[in-house]
């Protein structure tokens, strides 16, 4: 290179300069030069650069084995910053290395936005502007970008909040609704017990069968808006598996035999007599099976099954089967048969309803008592719906789980004096009339206050007591304090 | 780090363990949420959140996520998103881990804050080489070392790591791989 070539090289590499081996300044372009207040020429290049890109030893700069590599550096003083490619050559009868290039537009615009740069410094093989304009955009539609997912993010956080106090007004409507409902499906149940008239009879029937509806109904909703909120709770007990199916069966076996449909149990002898788990809501879910399987037969036989098989850790893992030889779902209905609400292709003959929340909830529950649920079925032919779960070996005996479930279930007679307290005067009314069948005494009381008068002055083998009252509410009534003043030396046991 | 690193940290997990695995740990990381941009720089610490996150809530060491990390990084992330640059840098295991160099330069010019690690290839004979990972951050390398394997399988090689020691240095790290490649 002659110094003619050199200066001519400078309109298609504005910022560039002859290095000697040990990286000496030997010559720099105008456009170079310029940029700088002080004279750079003489001085060693890392003395005048910090070098980004390559990796280079201070102390043994190297710059053979860089030879075609991009530089990147930016001037020590912040002045200006170069990307350029490192060459071989001869410049005026020396072997020399040159840096050729231009400046390095993204770290001036970051860091030295300030530096004066004109078009004359890029030159068109020099695709940086072109770049440069790319990046623009892109920051813009980052932005933008941004903009957007802030949005969306607060519409989720709205509809997440919206949401919830959807949940809760339907969660407290429906524990309204209970209460009252509780009332009237008593009622008529303990009205069903007289002696009325055929056609009284019959509208009592019906009132109670109506009512039982409204309350699996309302029942379903709270369910669903428990597990929703995730404040269903799960608690783990000894159960027998087989006696739980017995329950379960034995729950349903008059609306099967009014349907004229048979109901058959079937299980292998290797169950385990007792496991632990929650058998309340696995008996939920089994029992909604069952019914679902009764509901949509009109005729065949619905079998229960339950199997196992042993797992890790003195586990085992128990599949419930459900088959009937009812109407089936169709494959594409197969998708949907456990989401929420899904009722369409459930076949429901012209008096029967549903709220398309029961396979939901239960999947759910399996899914919380990380097990698994599913079907086969086919169109007229029926299906078969199974869940397993993996659960622990229990220590009780069978016999135990057994005589603890009969004894549940024993319509029993007592004898004693009971002091209910409520202030709902529906609840007291009808306690009265429930206990007194068994054969109990039974006085009443409506708030906590009144219900240490009469305990201090009645002598009560048992008092059942609400908790939220007016007046004295029920955890002030029962606290040792208060009771000391009554005299008994009664266990106090948690209440709903 | 990127955005984009984030993004095939979440992606792996999501496609290796599920979404709900993923939500376990978006929430134990205490990352606000995973809407990350592909272009736009965030702190390195979330990054290493997340991957803290991943090894408890999968019980592994953060290590063997990072290396499996790695794989996934070559194998879907920079293959689906960068296949002409990956292709340009190299069309064997040795000559890529040669040229990888000019592939973080070129990314270097364009974005700002970019801190890419620097390798060097020594070879000791036509199928063995000593990688020089050099980097300012810390705690990366079994990252590398995941993307030796994955470098293996997308250029059909056998590799062997047969040593890995490290180097003391200042700042960041710089950890050597004795490699052996047989090309399938």
């Amino acid at each position: 290179v002659t110094m003619g070539n050199w200066l001519w090289s400078q309109q298609f590499f504005p910022m560039s300069l002859v290095l000697a081996d040990d990286g000496e300044i030997l010559q720099a372009s105008d456009g170079l030069k310029n940029k700088f207040s002080g004279d750079i020429i003489g001085r060693n290049i890392l003395s005048v650069f910090d070098v980004a890109r390559p990796r280079v030893n201070a102390d043994n700069l190297d710059l053979a084995s860089r030879v075609h590599s991009l530089f990147l550096m930016n001037a020590t003083d912040n002045s200006i910053a170069v990307r350029s490619q490192l060459c071989r050559g001869d410049y005026e009868g020396e072997e020399r290395f040159f840096l050729m290039g231009a400046p390095w537009l993204s770290w001036i615009k970051q860091n030295a936005p300030t530096i004066d740069l004109d078009a004359a410094d890029f030159p068109v093989h020099d695709a940086q502007l072109e770049q440069e304009f790319l990046m623009n955009s892109q920051q813009d539609m980052l932005g933008d970008l941004e903009e957007l997912t802030d949005n969306l993010r607060d519409a989720k956080d709205q509809a997440q909040q919206a949401d919830k106090a959807k949940s809760d007004f339907v969660s407290h409507v429906s524990h309204e609704m209970r209460t009252p409902l509780n009332g009237v499906v008593s009622a008529v149940n303990l009205l069903g017990k007289e002696s009325l008239p055929t056609e009284c009879q019959q509208l009592v029937e019906i009132a109670s069968a109506s009512s039982a509806a409204l309350m699996d109904v309302i029942n379903e909703v709270l369910d669903f808006s428990r597990i929703s909120s995730g404040s269903m709770s799960f608690e783990n007990v000894d159960f027998s598996p087989t006696r739980l199916v017995k329950d379960a069966v034995l729950m349903l076996s008059s609306s099967a035999q009014n349907k004229g449909i048979g109901l058959q149990v079937n299980y292998n002898d290797d169950i385990p007599p007792a496991l632990v788990g929650d058998a309340e809501k696995i008996r939920q879910v089994l029992v909604n099976l069952i019914g679902n399987a009764i509901k949509y037969s009109d005729d065949g036989e619905v079998t229960v099954k339950a199997t196992s098989s042993a797992a890790a850790d003195d586990s085992v893992s128990i599949r419930f089967e459900v088959a009937d030889q009812g109407r089936g779902i169709g494959e594409e209905d197969q998708k949907w048969v456990f989401e929420p609400f899904w009722c369409k292709g459930a076949g429901l003959g012209v008096n029967e309803s549903s709220t398309g929340l029961g396979l939901s909830i239960c999947s759910q529950i399996i899914d919380k008592m990380n097990g698994s649920m599913g079907l086969s079925s086919k169109v007229g032919e029926g299906s078969v719906f199974w869940f397993e779960l993996q659960l622990p070996v229990g220590e009780a005996q069978q016999e135990d789980l057994e005589v603890a479930s009969a004894t549940k279930q024993e319509d029993k007679n007592f004898a004693g004096r009971i002091l209910l307290v409520d202030d709902n005067a529906v609840n007291l009314t009808l306690g009265k009339l429930l206990i007194e069948r068994h054969g109990l005494e039974v006085s009443c009381a409506s708030d906590g206050a009144e219900a240490v008068e009469k305990a201090t002055s009645g002598n009560y083998d048992l008092v059942f007591m609400d908790i939220k009252m007016p007046v004295m509410d029920g955890v002030e009534a029962i606290h040792p304090a208060t009771v000391t003043h009554c005299g008994t030396d009664g266990e106090r046991v948690g209440s709903g | 780090m990127y955005g984009m690193i984030n993004k095939a940290v979440k992606a792996m997990v999501q496609k290796d363990f599920g979404d709900e695995i993923w939500e376990k740990i978006l929430a134990e990381s205490g990352v606000p949420d995973d809407s990350f941009l592909t272009l736009r720089s965030y702190d390195d610490e979330l990054t290493y959140a997340l991957v803290g996150a991943s090894a408890k809530v999968l019980e592994l060491p953060a290590e063997s996520i990072l290396e499996v990390f790695g794989k996934h990084w070559v194998l879907h992330t920079a293959t689906e998103s960068y296949d002409n640059v990956m292709s340009a840098t190299g069309s064997g295991f040795i000559e890529f881990l040669e040229n990888v160099n000019s592939l973080h330069d070129r990314i270097t010019t364009t974005f700002v804050d970019y801190r890419p690690p620097w390798f060097d290839v020594n070879r000791i004979s036509d199928n063995e080489i000593e990688l020089h990972y050099q980097s300012g951050r810390e705690g990366l390398s079994p990252f590398v070392r995941g993307i030796i394997d994955g470098l293996a399988v997308r250029f059909d090689s056998e590799v062997t790591v047969t040593d890995t020691k490290s180097i003391e240095v200042d700042e960041g790290e710089h950890t050597v791989f004795h490699i052996l490649c047989e090309a399938a």
